[in-house]
């Protein structure tokens, strides 16, 4: 094949298939924000990006986006207490 | 209503939640890959046809979708199966003497759908070794596909065990032209008995007797005893047997279920004879994962053309 005759071993699979039929690890829910103006030099962007190198997935709210049915899943918030930003529960 | 947003059939959008956890079993496979040594190749989505379909078979050729190149006016070809491509690769551009490991993750598109719920844009992962003759090679590739199904989360893993030098055991020292030697697999492929009898009519009688009993020849160990008494008594055909029995070590080890089954037909009768074209090593492995649909309670399979089933080969 293609002028040189070489030994070759393999496999391939379809990875669209083997989703259908098996249940990989949930990914973990993510932690949002609340876009405050006003806020971006108080440490929220420093926060927000310590997080995400640490793995975590933030989602920034907009200032007039609904959380009800918040897309990717967040079950934590990161918020401003007493000029420090934690997170908590939601 | 407007019909301009239906897609074609066979073919779908990947919604967020399946697209996550695609990417992540993609990653997955990569990482695993190249934690081996595989080096990740990317080949383009399209080549000219005669290069796509170079020492592939007619069924590769159905699958592809074909198109001109509006630059050149030549024909292009829409890849149906990587694995040629990764062949090419591995032949022309990096020419290396030695053994070469090579991985490969990207769509591919069929023409055709593999099969009533097949998608025609499947994602295929694919492992390649190549420049090895040795059985160590077989035993590295199915060492991956095992590790990646169960890191993955599938269990009741099947492997099956073939080995091409029985058929072409049976063959040997008979004047076939390709053709027929083609008919003569595709009969087995679809365990044709009625077609086989017919192409095999001009055959010593041990030999079309032989190519009958391999329809039958599936199962446990017992198979191998049984391919014994029912096969002729050749040296590659003895040889092969005896490999077969003694082969498996890690499959043992993890206690899966081993079956033999002496010809090797789902990947020649659903995918192409590309993939066997350049794969040199007489020893053929696959592995078939076998899950029990909830809702249906039909028993499901995985392939690797849309069919769930997972191929190990050589």
């Amino acid at each position: 094949m293609f002028g040189r005759n070489r030994p070759a071993v393999g496999f391939s699979l379809d990875v669209k298939v083997l989703t259908d039929h098996l249940n990989p690890t949930m990914a973990a829910p993510g932690i949002q924000v609340r876009w405050q103006e006003g806020k971006l030099g108080s440490g929220m962007r420093a926060a927000i990006r310590h997080l995400r190198r640490a793995g975590e997935q933030v989602v920034v709210i907009f200032p007039d986006e609904s959380t009800a049915q918040c897309h990717p899943a967040c079950d934590r918030e990161l918020i401003e207490v007493d000029g420090q930003w934690v997170v908590r529960a939601l | 209503m407007s019909r301009a947003w239906l897609l074609p059939e066979h073919i779908a959008d990947v919604l967020p939640s399946e697209a996550r956890h695609v990417e992540a079993f993609r990653r997955q496979l990569l990482d695993m890959a190249q934690q081996r040594g595989f080096e990740l190749v990317i080949p383009p989505m399209l080549e000219h046809v005669e290069s796509l379909l170079s020492g592939t078979g007619q069924a590769l050729d159905l699958m592809t979708f074909k198109l001109v190149d509006q630059l050149s006016g030549r024909l292009l070809g829409l890849r149906a199966d990587t694995t040629p491509q990764v062949a090419r690769i591995d032949a022309h551009l990096l020419n290396r003497e030695g053994v070469t490991r090579l991985c490969y993750c990207g769509p591919v598109l069929h023409a055709r759908p593999a099969g009533l719920q097949s998608s025609r844009e499947p994602l295929q992962f694919g492992a390649e070794i190549y420049g090895y003759q040795g059985l160590e090679a077989d035993l590295e590739v199915q060492e991956l596909a095992i590790d990646a199904l169960t890191e993955m989360g599938a269990d009741g893993l099947t492997v099956d065990l073939s080995d091409a030098r029985v058929v072409r055991g049976l063959f040997a020292g008979f004047p076939l032209d390709a053709q027929g030697v083609t008919d003569l697999v595709q009969a087995l492929s679809v365990k044709d008995a009625s077609a086989l009898k017919t192409l095999s009519k001009n055959l010593p009688a041990d030999v079309r007797d032989g190519l009958l009993a391999l329809l039958k020849l599936f199962g446990g160990e017992e198979v191998l005893d049984e391919a014994r008494r029912l096969l002729p008594d050749r040296a590659a055909i003895v040889r092969a047997l005896d490999e077969l029995r003694c082969w498996p070590p890690i499959s043992r080890r993890r206690f899966l279920i081993l079956k033999w089954v002496l010809i090797w037909v789902k990947r020649v009768a659903t995918l192409t004879t590309a993939a066997h074209a350049f794969r040199s090593t007489p020893l053929r492995l696959g592995m078939h994962w076998h899950a029990v649909d909830a809702t249906t309670r039909s028993e499901r399979c995985l392939d690797a053309t849309g069919r769930p089933w997972v191929s190990v080969l050589t």
